[in-house]
């Protein structure tokens, strides 16, 4: 195990579902498990968060739950991406990117006019 | 909305909560049998991956409340009684109504007033008259009806501009009235009356007071 768990920045945690489930639909704890995974254990998704999330993007349309069976045969609520959430996810990706990069033109100032 | 489809979106609310929970005990049920997997798989014993799991995990009972607070259809309608819902909304109204009824009878005692003082202080003016009739032989019945008749016309004058203005600018109440017409009868017919009573009176009282002096004083007097 990493060393040093970061927080979840507030608000990002629906950017990486939304990611996530945009590779493959998937039940809730795969996407908690491949959250940490993808960020090497930096990130550990509190699932006292994952499902409020969950829920509150199925509320909005973003996605949409079905019951499936996993490889293992077991019952498991399935989240899938939907149009809407498609879209969602490419806004969130441009405004996160937009944001990240003016954050670090300010951390890489150094003096001077930019 | 009415009564029915507020009982049916209440109803519709508590059953499909009812499967949204189910789901959601299954989907923990879930969650927690598969972390329990994996921290079997990193080389905990089955009790203390399944602790683990749990407290991973947080209180369920907490969890799933958060949960339902996410979905505004879980979340019961608010139940308020009918009455006061209706006072909520015409509250505003009904100050305005107090307020207009306050100004108004305001207004009416005022003109009562008015018209009172002011025909009273002119028959008492004429006191010296009536008393020079009253010497001259004049009888009360007839000097009375005299001084109230000629009091009456200014009221007469007085009523007919007044219900005449109020025809006209009554209009412009017409977004404050409800169930009422803007020439209401009743309205128009009661205040007529009641100023009338108020003429009469202010009249007849000074003028009666009149007759009865003794004309020798009333004569000395100026």
């Amino acid at each position: 195990m990493a060393p040093d768990h970061s927080e979840l920045l507030q608000g990002t945690l629906e950017m990486l579902i939304l990611k996530t489930l945009s590779l493959e639909p998937m039940h809730g704890w795969g996407v908690a498990q491949r959250i940490q995974q993808i960020s090497r254990e930096t990130f550990q998704v509190n699932q006292g968060s994952l499902y409020p999330a969950l829920q509150r993007m199925k509320s909005r349309g973003l996605i949409v739950a079905e019951w499936r069976t996993t490889e293992n045969n077991r019952r498991a609520r399935y989240y899938r991406l939907t149009a809407a959430g498609r879209r969602q996810l490419e806004a969130d990706r441009a405004a996160w990117e937009r944001s990240s990069s003016a954050v670090n033109w300010i951390l890489d100032w150094s003096g001077g006019a930019a | 909305m009415s009564a029915i489809s507020r009982a049916r979106e209440l109803l519709r609310a508590l059953l499909h909560r009812g499967r949204e929970d189910r789901d959601l005990a299954e989907e923990v049920r879930f969650h927690i049998e598969m972390e329990t997997a994996a921290n079997e798989q990193r080389g905990m014993g089955a009790a203390e991956a399944r602790r683990r799991a749990l407290v991973a995990f947080g209180g369920v009972e907490r969890f799933s409340e958060e949960v339902r607070d996410e979905d505004p259809r879980l979340r019961p309608p608010v139940i308020r009684s009918l009455a006061s819902l209706g006072a909520a909304t015409i509250a505003r109204h009904r100050f305005t109504m107090l307020l207009m009824g306050f100004f108004a009878a305001t207004a009416l005692s005022m003109t009562a007033i008015g018209i009172y003082g002011v025909i009273a202080y002119n028959v008492a003016r004429r006191k010296q008259e009536i008393g020079v009739r009253m010497a001259l032989g004049a009888r009360r019945g007839s000097v009375l009806r005299l001084v109230v008749g000629q009091a009456m016309r200014p009221v007469a004058l007085g009523l007919c501009i007044g219900l005449g203005a109020a025809l006209l600018l009554a209009r412009l109440l017409r977004g404050l009235l409800y169930g009422v017409g803007v020439h209401d009868p009743l309205t128009f017919v009661v205040v007529t009356c009641v100023l009338l009573v108020v003429a009469l009176l202010a009249a007849y009282l000074p003028g009666r007071r009149a007759t009865r002096v003794d004309p020798v004083v009333a004569l000395r007097s100026d």
